[in-house]
């Protein structure tokens, strides 16, 4: 494989898979995901979130996850059909739960992360600079975080088929709206 | 000394000569090359081109006239093989997709995009 294709396939790996397959695909990242994240104690609690808590469950992560997630393809699916004729819904399901990947990295990472302590942060904020590895962990989370955007972008363009500002506007509002949605069926489901 | 210049000149003259015969050469040789495909566009000023005249290779009739060229012929190679794939394939995308390791929205969209250029030449 050339490198360009390479590269080309870890930004949009949809121009090869989407529908079925990668749902499947996801799926496997996504549970691999909920349970590092469950032992590094990681939630992914929105449509691009991810934070560190005392203590978390398998059940509660998976929930976090699915949520999420849910609230992510729902609002993705709704926008796609509002700006292009033929979308279907299967082809957002896969992208976007394949979108989900890079996280993996930060529930990895999460495994090696100490958390610095609440308290000690209130009185002074300087104490985060106190865990390296937590220092690790938010610099990680920058470029995880622009892949992920872009999966999800690559994965709505070719689930739509629609190509310029009307696409990209969609995008952002969806995504927003997701962000949104995710918060506020966690907040009323758990 | 004049004698000198004019000999430069020559020279000068020769190389160019030469140079030109390489270049429309060459150039030969891509439209040669190219006659595999159908041009349908001008090289000059890209216009859309007609047929002007079609020979019958066993009488050697011609016929000569202004025609259209069909839609299909105005789209480029790479089109024109996805659509005879497709209709090989019975038109399904998903066993197109198979063919071309590509996913089923992809080799939707290039269906999308021939169907909008398709579109564009019928207006």
């Amino acid at each position: 494989m050339k490198s360009n294709e390479f590269w080309g396939l870890l930004i949009n790996p949809f121009r090869k898979v989407a529908g079925w397959q990668a749902f499947g695909l996801g799926l496997v990242f996504v549970g691999v995901m909920g349970l590092v994240g469950t032992l590094g104690h990681v939630a992914f609690d929105g449509a691009l979130d991810m934070h560190l808590t005392d203590s978390l469950t398998y059940a509660q992560s998976f929930l976090y996850l699915g949520i999420s997630l849910a609230s992510v393809v729902l609002v993705m699916w709704l926008a796609g059909v509002m700006i292009a004729k033929q979308v279907r819904f299967i082809d957002i399901l896969g992208t976007m739960t394949l979108a989900k990947a890079p996280f993996l990295l930060l529930a990895v990472a999460g495994l090696f992360t100490t958390a610095p302590d609440l308290t000690q942060i209130t009185q002074n904020p300087m104490a985060v600079f106190s865990s390296v590895s937590f220092i690790v962990l938010l610099v990680l989370s920058l470029p995880v975080m622009v892949w992920s955007i872009a999966l999800m972008y690559n994965g709505f363009k070719v689930s739509c088929g629609v190509q310029g500002s009307k696409l990209t506007l969609a995008f952002i509002l969806g995504l927003f709206t997701a962000e949104i949605v995710s918060k506020l069926a966690l907040y009323w489901l758990l | 000394m004049y004698y000198k210049i004019n000999k430069i000149k020559l020279y000068i003259n020769f190389i160019q000569i030469l140079f030109d015969y390489f270049k429309n050469r060459l150039y030969f040789c891509r439209i040669i090359n190219s006659t595999t495909m159908l041009p349908t566009s001008c090289p000059s000023c890209h216009a859309q081109l007609k047929v002007k005249s079609l020979t019958c290779e066993s009488c050697s009739t011609e016929v000569t006239g202004s025609y259209d060229l069909p839609v299909l012929a105005l789209l480029s190679d790479s089109d024109q093989q996805f659509i005879l794939r497709f209709v090989k394939n019975s038109g399904s995308l998903k066993e197109m997709a198979a063919e071309l390791k590509l996913s089923y929205p992809t080799v939707r969209n290039m269906l999308n995009e021939i169907i909008s250029k398709i579109e564009a030449y019928e207006k």
